[in-house]
């Protein structure tokens, strides 16, 4: 085994740091819907639906629960368009990035991310969720 | 101004003390398509089909090209289960595209979330199917 091309994930930081990025007042509360992922890992491939809670603050912390399980989270938002970098499953080394629609009190949204193992597993997912307050 | 960090995932990484490599058989010349939904922050919504060509070294480092235009690269591959996470920028620079992959045979197929730091900021999500091309 060799190690891979290290992951400098804080590209990320870098990048978003000159972009300002803000909820809007009505963007900015409560929720709930499911996630609906697929993880896979060679031919084994699982699928899962979980309940989703996503709390948006006024400062645009994020509070993300996923089956009851509260997880790290955090949160970019302009317009009808958002970023949402959260660890489905806090039990693990997982991380997923999604990209998230606002439309009329909704959010859409479409995840991938990985699940380090060993084994290393892919995940693809699905969010919907509706503004359930204020 | 909010300012993604992405301490978790890194520590999601480094904390692993597992390593991977492709397989000879994994490593080469990959070609096909990626399909791109793009939100903007206005609203917009965009539909793209770009040409992908991607090149797995047998050192393990990536060189990935859409559309013509090579961008950074980096993946990590399982071996054992023919998974891929690979992290890419597009451009512009300051972007960045996960795409969670898997081999299957001599293709890979798999989806991708991403963002474009603009302006305008838009979000995209994606649909890549690849197929071995050499060796």
């Amino acid at each position: 085994m060799m190690i891979k091309k290290s992951f400098s994930l804080a590209v990320i930081i870098l990048s978003l740091a000159g972009v300002s990025l803000a909820a809007t007042p009505d963007q900015v509360g409560d929720y709930a819907g499911t996630i609906k992922s697929k993880i896979s890992a060679g031919a084994t491939k699982t699928n899962v639906k979980s309940e989703f809670l996503l709390s948006i603050a006024a400062n645009d912390q994020t509070t993300v629960t996923i089956g009851g399980v509260l997880t790290d989270s955090l949160g970019g938002f302009k317009g009808a368009a958002g970023l949402l970098l959260f660890e489905p499953d806090p039990t693990t080394n997982t991380i997923t990035l999604a990209t998230l629609e606002f439309k009329k009190g909704r959010i859409k949204g479409t995840a991938a991310g990985l699940q380090v193992g060993p084994p290393l597993k892919t995940i693809e997912s699905k969010i919907s969720l509706k503004k359930i307050a204020p | 101004m909010k300012i993604l960090y992405t301490g978790l995932s890194a520590a999601a990484l480094l904390t692993s003390q597992t390593v991977w490599a492709a397989t000879p058989e994994q490593v080469g010349d990959y070609a096909g398509t990626i399909k791109t939904k793009i939100l903007s922050e206005t609203g917009i919504k965009t539909s793209t089909k770009s040409e992908v060509l991607f090149s797995l070294a047998a050192d393990d480092s990536t060189t990935l090209t859409i559309a013509g235009t090579l961008v950074d690269s980096g993946a990590v591959v399982d071996e054992d289960d023919n998974e891929i996470f690979l992290q890419y920028i597009p451009t512009p620079a300051g972007s960045i595209g996960f795409a969670a992959l898997h081999f299957k045979k001599t293709t890979i197929k798999g989806s991708v979330t991403g963002y474009i730091v603009g302006p305008p900021f838009e979000v995209f999500s994606s649909k890549l199917s690849l197929k071995k091309v050499n060796p």
